[in-house]
């Protein structure tokens, strides 16, 4: 965590010592001149500047201090300079002791702060509350990322009044859709048996079967709906090669914008492994859809496509032959390598209601109608005792039931319907904090959670959704305090379709996965990349975090495995013979792959997009894998300085050598540099390379070997990333836990770690290692702890 | 989709129109010592204009023969000459960082100079949306957004001109008789469910308000910050809800019959000279009642084909679809059918600015409203894929300080974006530098 102090314990809970024995003389001997008794130079006095930057509040001119030694404004180049050593050990003080008092300045007395839904939270909550899939998010801004790198933390995660409105129009949208007036819209149906004739891309044809460059269009000229649900029957048969190989991915795509970049969304897509004929329905909201403009002429119509994804990147041979007329003409041949679908029928129903009204519709109000068919008021008390305990995700009282129905009494005259009414007594509901918020309220002191209370951590940690019925039933029966009925509800909720919300947003935060959207890789070193590539990286980690979780294996998978997650695509990217499909399958890892160091998603995401990045990687490493960033670089320090041809031509190592020189980079960069050189062989598109190409401007002016060799901070000499690795597992297993707990713990509560919760991680990362680390079991750990279980 | 995009501003911005709060001090003290407000008005055209490169089909060029004060126009934008004195034409012009993306991609980008593609697709607020926030309030509606297909489109074939302070596209409303009814109507579904809804969203407020204050007793220090954020934020809605009730409560400007003859209310994108005359009537209407102050509105969209104002060019004989018109700009039979969309479109601007210029600008005002307007009216391509030469004019705002009768030329050391910002600064908006820009336009001032 600290500039050249590694082996500084992350937390620790003393402010580092050594100011008056080893850092006061310095600056007595260089400084107090100008900044002393004497003079105060620019307004700073430094001899009685108090060294405890907690209880004086001294950070922040400590601070300036650090900023000019680094850039090595001060000393002034007319006076005598620090040496080496002096520098390192100023900086080394200051580095530590800003950090901690940062540390002690930000702690919430080790208790969750009241947090809000994030945006993820919030249509997950949305969706499964009222039934309704659709983006309910559109307006709601992204949430902000705390030091952590966490998104869910309660103290980051504000409000403002133009949220506040988005809630309530959010609110007011989806209950137009979920609770109904009139009669039952008119459902669609159509049946296509054969390919509409569509203007296609270049290229491309319309037909039954899907070879290359060959899709099915079913149009739908005018009569379709703009909303609701819909559903797609699919019939096709598969058409395998004889010999055992490729195999056809069936994709379902709707709607038509031409000439837009969203001219279509996809709806389904999967493998198909078995030759004969296959039967699927698919179903989505039309909403979701880019739906044609109508009343426009050229293009009309919603469009079905269904293609065959396996063919999709695959040539069209074509054959020379006479036609009819005698003329050369080319044509089609089937290659009978690759494998087909032939489709027999696409069937278009929507919208599409097993009953009327519709279930999310009668989900809410439920027998209200039957029970006190002559009172409004008593249905709505009725509805909102069912519906709010769900919504609020607690006990509710009846005052509060009374509280909301007096509304809807008094809001009643205004509005035409019984039914409008309603919904706006249920925007009431979804814009209260008690929604809005996970409310844990009554503490003024630490307390255990109720029983409602961790339900909803439980199920916001581990689903990023509201509680369902299952988990409240428990909550109900208070069956969820037990310490081992808690572990066993971890295991059943992690094995839970919904648990790959909790892996997608935990993988993608923890192993900044998103960091590939920030890179463009660089066609003229690595060629035109695969468009499907980023997003086969991004799958890649987010599957092999949930392989490890899953299946409850160690957490040293992380840093080495002797597997890997691939689809086809991606194992052509990697080399990687005999993987067939667009699922993403557990195969035996490759000579030089293993571990989340070797994923796509980290190389080129901790790359410049035409090269590797040392640094970045470097960062990686201790920032994500060991919780022990480096500080941020000084203020006005410019990137390598890449104008100059002639250092545009050197080895990065020498370039970074060169940096190094500079006395402002060199402390930092000291301790930085190692831990990414082991990357090397990998380039920016995570392959392994044979020489490393320097570029200046677009063109490539040298080339060098690679060297992957290192020397780590403690003196220890590395040869490449395998052991890197090993390195890693054996003499930073210990730390590399403790991160993990860390960023674990601190997810599942959506708080920074405190000092105060030291001595719980170590409890944990014991535990943990002691059991070889194993993931699942390490959440079980986590949810049945003492942090976890108070508020 | 589309539809949801429209139907989400429902609470305080109807669609297009973002419903503004009354400042109820300035309303009550009169208005007679301070002068007329400015407007701002933006109507756009996609895929160029007509610009032959021979020599003799020079006379349908879009920009004028000669420079500075001497200038003549071409037969494209003759019908302007009798506003001569009112107007600038600017060449020369373009968005340095639109011009890296596609030209088709631009109009997303013609009030923002934004690289929208190397941004995820994300916009910035809108040039117009400054001057919207400026006067936030202190009309009827902040803003007026229209464009002939109406709502959002898609990003790079956006059908409004307008975004938000946070780059979100702001719907554009497209039907003449709603915009009339938001307008001056008294009884429109919008409105009814607009005011029942702020009714019981005062209600609703008031509620959630005395509910989190009491949650709030009970909690620990660090969580009162938090709920206080939720609080403030609330109370922040409530006082809009309370300034929008206000609005609700002013009756609405009522017009003479001669102004509701003009304006052809069921008009639609199938007769499109109509059509566009009444959507400016409008902005000429809801300027003259101080309704909004700001008003934008896209004649067509780059979605072309797949949109409605594509076929304009066809339902007036100029035989092509817009795009297909603009392609041949310099095809030798292509010069003057696109030279005569140029010239219908600069007819339909000059009834506007005669329009502008009967009005006067304030009750008892002898200055006409056009002097108290500046208003943009251009392409953010020269021709079909050319992100570059803009073909724009500048016009009104003598009150406010503009110079006009000039064509100048501009060079590239010239962002769009000085254009804004002299604008800018001449709406009142002091050291207001837009987006990318380098400093004010002296010329025009």
């Amino acid at each position: 965590m600290f500039c050249g102090s590694l082996a500084a314990k992350p937390d620790s809970p003393a402010a580092p010592g050594g100011y008056e024995d080893q850092v006061r003389p310095i600056l007595e001997n260089k400084c107090f001149g100008c900044h002393g008794e004497q003079k105060q130079k620019g307004k700073i006095r430094l001899d009685t500047l108090s060294s405890d930057m907690i209880k004086d509040r001294s950070a922040e001119t400590w601070h300036d201090v650090r900023g000019v030694i680094n850039l090595g404004e001060m000393p002034p180049d007319d006076e005598e300079d620090l040496t080496a050593e002096e520098r390192k050990i100023v900086l080394d003080w200051l580095n530590a002791t800003i950090e901690h008092a940062h540390k002690v300045h930000q702690s919430k007395g080790g208790q969750v702060v009241l947090r809000r839904l994030t945006r993820d939270q919030y249509q997950n909550t949305m969706r499964d509350l009222l039934g309704l899939d659709i983006n309910h998010i559109q307006d709601i801004p992204q949430d902000p990322m705390s030091r952590d790198g966490l998104r869910n933390n309660g103290s980051s995660l504000q409000m403002t009044g133009e949220q506040m409105e988005h809630y309530i129009s959010a609110a007011r949208d989806a209950l137009d859709k979920v609770i109904i007036t009139g009669p039952q819209p008119k459902m669609f149906h159509h049946t296509f048996k054969e390919s509409s004739k569509v203007r296609m891309e270049r290229g491309e044809i319309a037909g039954n079967r899907l070879g290359p460059k060959v899709r099915f269009i079913g149009r739908i000229k005018d009569d379709y709906p703009d909303e609701g649900p819909f559903e797609i029957r699919v019939k096709v048969k598969a058409d395998l090669p004889e010999k055992k190989g490729p195999i056809p991915r069936l994709r379902v795509v709707v709607g038509y914008r031409p000439d837009t970049l969203l001219q279509e969304k996809t709806l389904a897509e999967l493998d198909i492994t078995k030759q004969g004929m296959h039967e699927y329905v698919f179903r989505g909201r039309l909403e979701n859809f880019p739906l044609p403009v109508r009343g426009q002429g050229k293009y009309p119509g919603l469009l079905v496509n269904v293609m065959n994804v396996a063919n999709e990147y695959a040539e069209v041979k074509m054959e020379k032959r006479k036609d009819e007329k005698g003329k050369d003409r080319n044509f089609r041949i089937e290659d009978p390598d690759l494998p087909y679908l032939v489709v027999e029928s696409v069937e278009f129903k929507g919208p599409i209601y097993e009953s009327w009204p519709p279930k999310h519709h009668q989900d809410i109000l439920i027998d209200s109608k039957e029970k006190y068919p002559d009172n409004e008021a008593k249905q709505v008390a009725h509805i909102l005792k069912d519906f709010l305990p769900k919504a609020w995700r607690k006990e509710v009282a009846p005052e509060e039931v009374e509280k909301l129905t007096s509304f809807f009494t008094r809001i009643r005259p205004d509005f035409p319907s019984f039914e409008e009414a309603l919904r706006e007594t249920l925007v009431l509901v979804l814009v209260s904090q008690d929604f809005l918020y996970l409310m844990e309220p009554e503490s003024q002191e630490k307390r255990k959670l109720n029983s409602h209370e961790l339900a909803a951590r439980l199920s916001y940690f581990l689903w990023n959704t509201l509680p369902d019925d299952w988990l409240r039933d428990l909550a109900n029966q208070n069956k969820l305090t037990e310490p081992d009925a808690l572990r066993q509800k971890v295991a059943r909720m992690v094995k839970d379709p919904r648990a790959d919300e909790f892996i997608r947003t935990f993988a993608t935060q923890w192993l900044d996965v998103d960091a590939i959207d920030r890179i463009e890789i660089e066609p003229n070193i690595y060629g035109k990349p695969h468009p499907d590539l980023k997003e086969n990286f991004r799958n890649e980690t987010i599957h092999f975090f949930g392989e490890i979780l899953r299946r409850n294996l160690s957490a040293e998978n992380f840093i080495e495995s002797d597997f890997q997650l691939v689809n086809q695509e991606l194992a052509d990217h990697y080399k990687i013979e005999g993987v067939y499909g667009g699922d993403f399958r557990k195969v035996k890892k490759s000579a030089e792959r293993g571990g989340v160091l070797t994923h796509g998603s980290v190389l080129l995401g901790h790359s410049t997009g035409y090269d590797s990045s040392i640094i970045k990687r470097a960062v990686f490493v201790r920032k994500n894998l060991l919780n022990d960033p480096p500080p941020p670089p000084p203020p006005n320090v410019p990137p390598l300085d890449e104008s100059d041809p002639k250092f545009s031509k050197l080895p990065i190592r020498e370039q970074l050598g060169i940096h190094r020189g500079d006395p402002a980079c060199a402390d930092c960069h000291r301790n930085i540099d190692p831990w990414g050189q082991m990357f090397e062989a990998y380039g920016a598109t995570g392959l392994i390379r044979e020489e490393i190409p320097r570029k200046h401007g677009k063109k490539v002016v040298a080339r060098h070997p690679v060297d992957s060799t290192g020397k780590l901070p403690d003196g220890r000499e590395l040869k490449n990333l395998d052991e890197l690795k090993k390195y890693l597992l054996t003499e930073r297993r210990q730390q590399f836990a403790q991160a993990l707990t860390s960023k674990l713990l601190a997810y599942a509560m959506g708080r920074s770690l405190e000092f105060s919760d030291e001595p719980l991680v170590e409890e944990i990362t014991k535990k943990s290692l002691k059991n070889g680390l194993r993931l699942q079991s390490l959440v079980e750990s986590i949810v049945t702890s003492k942090a976890f279980l108070t508020k | 989709m589309r539809n949801q995009h429209i139907g989400r501003r429902t609470f305080l911005r109807g669609a297009g129109a973002c419903l503004a709060l009354p400042v109820l001090d300035c309303m009550a003290s009169g208005k007679k010592t301070t002068p007329p407000p400015a407007r701002l008005g933006v109507v756009y055209f996609p895929f160029g204009v007509s610009l032959p490169l021979q020599e003799d089909k020079q006379d349908w060029h879009w920009f004028p023969k000669g420079e500075g004060k001497d200038f003549q126009f071409n037969k494209s934008l003759k019908p302007l000459e009798p506003h001569r004195d009112h107007l600038t034409v600017l060449g020369g012009l373009s968005h340095p960082e639109a011009e890296k993306i596609d030209g088709h991609d631009s109009a997303d980008t013609f009030l923002t100079g934004w690289n929208i593609l190397t941004n995820n697709l994300r916009n910035v607020q809108s040039m117009d949306q400054v001057v919207a926030e400026h006067y936030a309030g202190q009309t009827r509606y902040d803003s007026l957004i229209m464009s002939t297909d109406g709502g959002v489109g898609e990003p790079t074939r956006s059908s409004t001109l307008s975004f938000n302070k946070h780059g979100r596209p702001i719907p554009a409303v497209n039907q003449p008789r709603r915009i009339y009814e938001r307008l001056f109507g008294a009884g429109d579904p919008d409105t009814a469910r607009n005011r029942r809804r702020l009714k019981s969203s005062a209600h609703l407020l008031d509620l959630v308000l005395e509910d989190a204050n009491n949650v709030r007793r009970k909690l620990g220090n660090h969580d009162q910050q938090k709920l206080d954020e939720y609080m403030d934020s609330v109370r922040q809605v409530e006082k809009h809800v309370e300034q929008s009730q206000a609005w609700i409560d002013i009756a609405k400007p009522t017009l003479t019959d001669e102004e509701r003859e003009r304006l052809k209310l069921d008009s639609d994108h199938q007769i499109p000279e109509q059509y566009i005359r009444t959507m400016y009537e409008l902005i000429h209407l809801a300027f003259q009642t101080d309704s909004t102050r700001v008003a934008t509105y896209q004649i067509a969209s780059m979605g072309d084909a797949t949109t409605l104002g594509g076929k304009f060019p066809q339902l007036l004989g100029f035989g092509k679809h817009l795009h297909g018109l603009a392609h041949a700009w310099n095809k030798a039979d292509g010069v003057e059918p696109l030279g005569k969309w140029d010239r219908f479109l600069a007819t339909e601007f000059s009834h506007f600015l005669t329009r502008m210029r009967n009005t006067s600008a304030a009750p008892e005002s002898s200055d006409s409203l056009l002097d108290y307007t500046t208003f943009l009216y251009g392409s953010s391509n020269s021709t079909t894929h050319t992100n570059r030469n803009y073909p724009l004019v500048l016009a009104g705002g003598k009150k406010l300080g503009f110079k006009h009768g000039q064509y100048l030329k501009f060079t590239r050391d010239t962002p769009f974006s000085n254009i804004f910002s002299t604008q800018l600064q001449q709406i009142g908006l002091k050291n207001t530098r837009f987006g990318d820009s380098t400093g004010i336009v002296g010329e025009l001032i």
